[in-house]
């Protein structure tokens, strides 16, 4: 037993695991920031700006934490124009890239942007905050990047070595994955356990009081539902 | 909807815009266009039905309060200041003097009266903000 737990350890220390996936992470999650950068780009002086419908005063009087996001370090338009553009290029480098330094930029521009503002934000965008917490730790670079084939030789160096370094990505990667499940098991549960979900009412007041449901077909075919 | 001018004490000319395309866009516009107005808006009904309706009562800040980092609770000046900008953004080239916003709801038919023939029920204005003073600058 003291073996096999023993051979356990050493293995989740010494090869990184799912690094594949991890790139395809990184690459959804930059494509997903990118989009949310550049769909509001022609208002985001309106939702994010100094002179915004959130004024900078209002910002910090009735955000908590306000000076921990790099908008509220400064109220001249210019220097949210400057982190704002930084922030969309970051987030590309990021895609395309990879690697701890820009993951770790990405992280704290994200944070920034969403600490600023969040009328505008869903759970898809919680569920970002957590991940770009715990990308850091993990290799985002080893596939799908300019530097993937560097990158490879370097693990391929350390190889059957034990160390931290392994041990911290593969725990990180075991965390993302357990965040993940926890999301869609929690939503899963949510409907499972209501009553309204089960007998089918909540899915025909979602396709009525939804113009984005409502008038498509599967909408028509609830209402013939017995 | 009138406006009386308090400078002279003559009426305006005013005009409306629904803004239900953007409240509630279709999937298409949902999923490409990424509008932050879809949540900004469902933010203003939460806060406005809550701040009219039911005064005394705790308010509310958005029903997805906890997907963000912060308190959601706006104060009525930034949503003036957003519908003073939506308002620019609507009638560019307008001199624009005040600002109302209305929302209005639609009861929706019970699920056991889903195969009834009965119309569905008229629209019912649920908050009025009256009219506001126009914010210029917001967002420029």
């Amino acid at each position: 037993m003291n073996a096999r737990l023993a051979g356990a350890l050493h293995r989740a220390s010494t090869i990184r695991r799912r690094l594949i996936g991890l790139a395809v992470l990184r690459i959804l999650l930059g494509l997903a920031t990118i989009e949310f950068y550049t769909t509001s780009y022609g208002q985001r002086r309106l939702l994010w700006g100094p002179t915004g419908y959130l004024s900078y005063a209002d910002f910090l009087q009735s955000v908590p934490f306000a000076r921990f996001s790099l908008y509220g370090l400064n109220s001249s338009p210019a220097y949210f124009e400057a982190v704002f553009h930084i922030g969309l290029l970051v987030a590309v480098a990021f895609c395309v890239c990879g690697g701890r330094t820009l993951t770790l930029l990405h992280a704290l521009l994200v944070w920034s942007l969403h600490l600023r503002n969040g009328d505008v934000l869903d759970g898809g965008h919680q569920l970002t905050r957590i991940l770009l917490l715990l990308l850091p730790l993990v290799t985002t670079d080893a596939y799908a990047s300019p530097f993937a084939t560097r990158r490879r030789a370097r693990l391929r160096e350390h190889g059957g070595r034990a160390r931290l370094a392994s041990a911290v990505h593969n725990c990180a990667v075991f965390t993302l994955v357990f965040q993940i499940a926890l999301v869609y098991f929690t939503a899963g549960m949510g409907k499972i356990l209501n009553t309204h979900w089960r007998d089918g009412t909540a899915v025909y007041y979602v396709g009525h009081l939804f113009g984005t449901f409502a008038g498509q077909p599967w909408a028509t075919i609830i209402d013939f539902a017995p | 909807m009138t406006y009386q001018d308090p400078a002279t004490g003559s009426p305006v000319e005013s005009a409306e815009r629904d803004l239900l395309d953007e409240a509630d866009p279709s999937v298409a516009k949902r999923l490409i266009a990424q509008s932050k107005d879809t949540h900004v808006l469902n933010c203003y009904r939460v806060y406005a039905t809550g701040l009219y309706l039911a005064p005394g009562t705790p308010q509310h800040g958005c029903s997805s309060a906890v997907a963000a980092p912060t308190t959601r609770d706006r104060t009525r000046e930034s949503y003036e200041r957003y519908f003073s900008a939506k308002a620019r953004e609507q009638f560019p080239a307008a001199r624009i003097l005040a600002v109302r916003t209305r929302v209005l709801a639609t009861p929706v038919t019970p699920y056991a009266q889903r195969n009834s023939v009965a119309p569905p029920a008229p629209a019912q204005t649920v908050a009025d903000s009256g009219w506001q003073p126009y914010i210029p600058g917001v967002g420029r």
